[in-house]
Order: structure tokens, then sequence, then C-alpha cells
């Protein structure tokens, strides 16, 4: 079973530069699945286009089963709720504390009584933030603030998540820990496509060019005239 | 609907942090919409209604008459058809014209026979004297100067409320650009990010549109009659009515043009 399933994706700058040329990938339901390029190769772009934020020149997306370019905007607000996404500079309220975060999103969403506090409750052990409800986002170290971000898309039930360079600025133990609580979230069901500009650390971890779909890596060239 | 209020009132959290700001955008609308009311009762050109004389009669009063007893042939007086008002007088009281005994001047209905009247007004008990009296009030005329005041006022009010509105708006979204940001990654529509500062200029509109209220009817209560802003009273409802939605419709317009973060 897919979640994502990207086949001949083309985008091109209004400038004429190729930067999505026939990009063709998978991932399983239960993968966890990198995007690795260098600065400009579109790795950020490419979550921009399976958020519907930005629209291809070619290609078909399906998003759990969705060709997303074919939802109407109800349809794919719907298929959304189901996407979380971690931006590369993560956006959080500095001025209010983790549970004040993740209660914003869930009333921002309608959301209230028993569905959220089991919601919060289900991001917060993901996240491994129990201990750091009543901190405020200010005051949070990097990769706690990084964990905030995670257990925010996770909200309220997003079974797909997508992250926009997730290891960039946290030091090698960071790393290590962040990785632990992504494993932890994939393994709770959660499908993972991450982007990273190095590949080095994801072969050290296990995860292959050949074995996309499950624990893969998915190369991006520099865009070309 | 829950999570659309729910957002503004956040955003309205947000914004106490610059609550002077807000009250000067108030102000600014409700300036505007009293500069606009201003303009409009100004006076073109003298009307025909103004110009129609007034038919007076001044009735000296018996120097036996006690106060009770003029007050009750002062009621008399008024309780009759032909009759359109009824004032008294003191001796000396200074005014346009001044009298030299107590005097009950009674003004007559556009309708009525002046002869008839002034034979019943006679007949009545403790009047000495009938004189018979036409005023014409001619309306001042409009100076150029509140004319070029009124539309200067007009101008400055209404670009120092859009510049002013604009900027406010910009600093509002700026205040809780963390939490669109939040929304925007949440996959939310722009809709639920956006409607919150529509949302609040359209109240800063509604609480300008209400000092403009104020004002205007505060201020009719201190117009002279004989002073070139009498026509206000005409067009009191008209600015009530439409300056609400004026309002409103200048507050969102603020944050429709104030650019997003």
């Amino acid at each position: 079973m897919l979640a994502i399933q990207v086949a001949e994706l083309r985008f091109a700058t209004e400038e004429g530069v190729w930067v999505l040329e026939n990009l063709s990938f998978s991932v399983h339901r239960d993968g966890f699945v990198w995007v690795v390029g260098p600065p400009g190769s579109g790795k950020t772009l490419l979550l921009r286009i399976l958020l519907r934020e930005v629209r291809p020149h070619g290609g078909q997306i399906l998003l759990l089963g969705r060709n997303i370019l074919r939802l109407s905007p109800k349809k794919f607000y719907e298929l959304r709720k189901k996407v979380g996404y971690v931006s590369e500079e993560v956006h959080v309220l500095s001025g209010r504390t983790v549970l004040g975060n993740l209660q914003f999103k869930m009333r921002a969403l309608g959301i209230g009584g028993e569905a959220a506090t089991e919601a919060i409750e289900r991001a917060l052990d993901l996240a491994e933030l129990h201990g750091y409800e009543n901190a405020y986002a200010k005051n949070l170290e990097p990769l706690e603030l990084r964990r905030l971000g995670l257990a925010l898309a996770l909200c309220p039930d997003a079974s797909v998540l997508l992250l926009d360079d997730p290891l960039r600025g946290l030091g090698k133990p960071e790393q290590d820990a962040f990785f632990s609580t992504l494993e932890r979230i994939n393994q709770a069901g959660v499908t993972l496509l991450a982007t990273s500009r190095e590949a080095q650390p994801l072969l050290a971890r296990g995860f292959s060019p050949d074995s996309t779909g499950h624990r893969g890596i998915v190369y991006l060239r520099e865009g070309a005239r | 609907m829950r999570a659309f209020f729910f957002l503004s009132a956040d955003f309205l959290r947000a914004n106490l942090r610059q609550v002077p700001a807000i009250l000067l955008w108030i102000l600014s609308v409700g300036l505007v919409l009293s500069s606009a009311t201003a303009l409009w009762a100004l006076p073109l050109y003298p009307t025909v209604k103004e110009t129609q004389p007034h038919r007076l009669f001044f009735l000296a009063l018996s120097p036996l008459l006690s106060e009770a007893e003029i007050t009750k042939l002062g009621w008399t007086i008024w309780a009759w058809p032909e009759i359109a008002n009824v004032s008294f007088r003191f001796p000396g009281e200074d005014n346009s014209e001044s009298f030299q005994e107590r005097t009950l001047v009674v003004e007559l209905a556009p309708t009525a026979n002046r002869e008839e009247v002034a034979q019943k007004l006679g007949k009545l008990p403790g009047v000495t004297k009938v004189t018979a009296y036409e005023r014409v009030l001619t309306p001042p005329p409009v100076p150029s100067i509140a004319r070029i005041s009124a539309i200067a006022a007009f101008v400055l009010s209404l670009g120092f409320c859009l510049f002013w509105g604009v900027r406010t708006a910009a600093k509002s979204q700026k205040l809780w650009r963390e939490e669109s940001a939040l929304l925007r990654d949440s996959g939310l529509p722009p809709l639920y990010w956006r409607s919150p500062v529509f949302f609040f200029a359209g109240w800063v509109g509604l609480l300008g549109a209400g000092a403009h209220l104020c004002a205007l009817w505060l201020g009719m209560r201190f117009i002279p009659p004989d002073s070139i802003w009498t026509q206000i009273y005409t067009l009191a409802p008209w600015a009530t009515g439409l300056g609400i939605p004026a309002g409103v419709m200048l507050g969102v317009l603020a944050a429709f043009l104030s650019p997003h973060s």
C-alpha cells in the first residue's frame, strides 16, 4: 500500500530551468524516505508541490491514494488534514507553552473536548515531549523546538509527515536523538518523507537508494538549464 | 464558525499591544465620516423654504396677569390648529425685537388665516394689544472658508485614515505572524489566517462609525437655529444609516490594502 506516489513529475522555473525533470518515486504507508540533493535541487519545491502550494508542469501525484492535482479545494483540504508539514524554519508560537501551541492548533481546527485532549496526548507522546508541556516555546532548545514542530504537524491525526531539512542546524547528539524520535513516529504507522542536503548520515543509519519505498533515499540533481 | 471566532478573538488579543494606534485608527474613521457629513450638510445655496416669511403676532399682556395665568394662556393658544409656536418674552429681553411689556410671541401655521386669528387673539382676556409682524429669515451666506475647510478636512482625514489604517493593519498582522505561519503550515486555507484582520478592521470601522454618530447627535444639540449647519437635522438619519456601512468599509479597505506578512 502506497502513501505517496510521484510519477514523471516535472517543474521548470520562469527562466526555463528544469528543477524537477521526470521525477518518480513512491513511499509505502509504513515508509521513511529521504529526498537528498544540493541547495536549489528542488527539495523544498517537491514538498510544496505535494502540499499543492505550487502546481507542477507535468506528472502525477497520488497522496494517500488521491490524485491531488485533480481534487477540488474542499476535498484537498480534507486530505491535507492527514498530512503534517514541518518547514525548515519551524513555526511555533514562541510566547506560548508547548501545550498552548498544540491547543491553539486544535482550537483553530475547531476540535475541542476529548478529541483534542487525545490528539494532543498522542502528539506529545510520539514527539517525546512529555515533561515539556508547560515550557515556553521561546525557551526550548533546538531539539525540543523541532520536536514541537513534529507534535504540531502530527495534530490532530496526521498519517503522513513531510519534513523540510529537519536535521539542519542540529549537532550530532541532537541528530541522533531526533532520528530516534522520527523512528518512533514511523513505527507508530506514520509515513515520513524528509529532505536533506547530505546523504552520509542517512546511509549510516541504514537508508539506501536501492530500497525506495520503505527506508530509502531519492537523489535530486541540481536544476539544469 | 467556532474556529473563526476563536481565531478572531486571538487576533484581537495579540493586538492589545497596540491599543493607542487602534484608538487613533477608530478616531480617524470617525473623523472621515464626520467631515464627509459636514461637507454634505453645507448648503450650496439658500433654498426657497428658508426664505419663506415667518408670520408672527406679538401679544402685549396685562400687568395684572399672574405667571400661572400667562402659562395657561400660552397653552390655550398653542392648542389652536392655526398656531405653529408660542413663546414668552420679558420686557427688555435681549432679542431681535425688543418689547416694553411682557409679551407672547405667536407664530402662525403656514395655512392659517391671519385676520381670523388676529380677531380671536384680540378677544382673549389679559391681552392688551395684538401686533402683526413678519420675519423673513435669510440664511447667512456660506463663507467660502467653511467650504474649503470642510473639503480640506475630508481629504486630509481620508488620507490619514487610510495611511494609518494600512499601517496599523500591517502591524496587527505582524503581531500575529507566528500564528498565521503555524496555520499556513497546518494546511488551513488563506481564508482562515487572513480573515481575522478583516474582521478586526470591520470592528474598527464600526467603532469609528459609532464615534462619528456620537459626535453628530451630540453636536446637533448645540447648533443655533440660524446657523449654516441647520441642514444637518434633515441629513442626520441618512448620515446615521450610511455612516455605519461606510465606517465598516473604510476599516476593511485599509485591511485589504495592507501588505500581509
